[in-house]
């Protein structure tokens, strides 16, 4: 591998002196581009599961219903994304992420239950990244609701890792309770 | 479009110091010349002077004028430094959280991260080296590799930390005057979602100030004008550099962390993205700032760039460019690392 590059007419030259072996490059990838199947048999496949859910957060009110139910059940999560790439992947590569993202986007009253109602689910705080994708999803429903600002509230302690997140999101939802708990605590 | 590189190096029993000058098309080049500029430095070319590869060795530090012709015709002239690999010694500090916290990258991930970051930063006459002391501290754990350590600390010390302030984690277990490398889960997340992949938190000033020149030809990076018929005279290229950053009571820590952001640490991809950030933190441990950009990933403000705008996109200092493109340092950047108290 060339680790100095010195274009004719356009640069000069630094010290003579390195040695090297070589390092490659590769791009890696997470793509979902798999067609919208039957949600009744979506149990197996993660990818699947996702565009199946991801249908439903795009879909009319009955649907986002459909959703949140099945967001709280702690099985469903678990096939979305495995322990592993809890261990391995940063919060906003999950595909749980997409689908958070998904109700922030949409930004209605519906996708407000919803992320509401996932704050006080204890299935859902089993996994530190589920927790970090909803604390900053939350800065979103405005006024913030009293789940929310327990949810906050629960994750404001110095070193508990998710206190800088809850902080930047009371912050950023800006509301009298977000800012009353950023005074208070 | 032919492009001239100094690539391949090795380093002989000797210790003295060999260039491989290659031309990137099927064209014969010519060493011309090889001349000594200031300091004494001297080289020569190394076997023949023709050819697809012409080597030169270095033989006495300083600064020398490499000319290369090609068809006869001047196509090149290379101001370079000669000098004595600088072998700085370091330690790295795994710390861990509770499950679903820790770093992805074990003690010999961690070798093969700083033997690339070692590859990036040999082009400025620096090498890292593993220190093999015994000191522990924190309550840290030695690994099987001497150099490298563990802890375990709580959540909120190793993920989502503050990209502000001082963090606790790179005060962990550090000794004075060598360079502490820390790994932790994550930085907290930028207002756009984009993640930090490292920063460098502790380093002293410079010895040379905040600013560092240069005015010799060819320009530094062939900063026009590059003094080079037919441009004109080179100018006097000022750089600035980082002002200290140090937390109270800590004057001799120079310390950067290092997160999961990177990606894989086993991956070729993932390792190269820890072995650039890593050799681009150090660079700003050694007073440099960016390059070029003022931004960071994520369009968050940084501490600002160095005030030249030239290469536009390969230094090593980029601030947002990606590690297969971000790769070289000039003479400036050269000349201010040899300046920080960490390579004296």
């Amino acid at each position: 591998m060339k680790i100095t590059r010195f274009p004719l007419l356009a640069a000069s030259a630094c010290a003579v002196i390195a040695c090297g072996d070589s390092t490659a490059t590769d791009a890696t990838a997470r793509i979902a581009t798999i067609e919208e199947t039957a949600m009744a048999e979506a149990t197996s496949n993660s990818e699947t599961l996702f565009n199946g859910l991801l249908e439903l957060a795009r879909g009319d009110a009955s649907r986002v219903s459909e959703l949140q139910r099945r967001l709280l059940d702690p099985a469903v999560l678990d096939v979305l994304d495995s322990k592993a790439d809890y261990e391995t992947e940063m919060p906003e590569d999950l595909y749980i992420a997409g689908l958070i993202q998904a109700l922030i986007d949409r930004g209605d009253a519906a996708a407000h239950k919803v992320l509401s109602q996932l704050a006080l689910a204890p299935a859902w705080a089993k996994e530190d990244a589920r927790i970090e994708l909803l604390i900053r999803a939350l800065a979103t429903v405005r006024p913030a609701t009293p789940d929310a600002i327990a949810f906050w509230d629960k994750y404001s302690e110095p070193e508990d890792g998710f206190a800088n997140l809850t902080i930047d999101a009371c912050i950023v939802n800006g509301s009298s309770p977000a800012i009353d708990l950023v005074a208070k605590n | 479009m032919v492009s001239c590189c100094l690539d391949e190096f090795v380093q002989d029993d000797a210790s003295l110091f060999l260039a491989c000058l290659t031309i990137a098309s099927s064209e014969l080049i010519e060493v011309l010349a090889v001349h000594s500029i200031s300091g004494g430095g001297r080289a020569e070319v190394f076997g023949s002077n023709k050819g697809d590869q012409v080597y030169v060795r270095g033989i006495a530090s300083g600064e020398i004028l490499i000319e290369v012709t090609l068809d006869g015709a001047r196509v090149a002239a290379i101001r370079a430094r000669v000098m004595r690999i600088k072998k700085i010694k370091c330690r790295f500090t795994i710390v861990n959280g509770p499950r679903g916290s820790g770093t992805l990258s074990g003690p010999s991930d961690i070798v093969k991260h700083l033997a690339i970051a070692n590859r990036f930063l040999r082009q400025a006459g620096i090498w890292f080296v593993l220190d093999t002391g015994k000191t522990i501290k924190d309550r840290a754990r030695a690994t099987k590799i001497p150099g490298i350590f563990r802890v375990s600390v709580a959540r909120g010390v190793t993920r989502n930390i503050s990209l502000a302030g001082f963090p606790k984690a790179t005060q962990l277990n550090y000794v004075e005057n060598l360079m502490n490398f820390v790994y932790i889960h994550s930085c907290a997340p930028l207002p756009s979602g984009g993640r930090i992949l490292g920063a460098a938190t502790d380093f002293p000033a410079s010895r040379a100030g905040t600013r560092i020149s240069d005015s010799g030809t060819p320009s530094s990076s062939w900063i026009p004008p590059t003094g080079l018929p037919p441009d004109a005279t080179a100018k006097r290229n000022t750089m600035k550099l980082l002002d200290r950053r140090q937390r109270n009571n800590h004057p001799k820590l120079f310390a950067m962390y290092i997160t999961n952001a990177c990606g894989s640490p086993t991956s070729n991809a993932g390792m190269l993205t820890y072995g650039t950030t890593i050799a681009h933190e150090i660079g700003h441990v050694l007073s440099l700032r960016h390059r070029n950009l003022n931004i960071m990933r994520g369009g968050v403000e940084t501490s600002g760039h160095d005030g030249l705008k030239h290469p536009p996109q390969e230094n090593l200092m980029h601030a947002n460019n990606p590690a297969t493109q971000a790769q070289d340092l000039d003479l400036l950047q050269v000349k201010a690392i040899h300046r920080s108290p960490l390579t004296r």
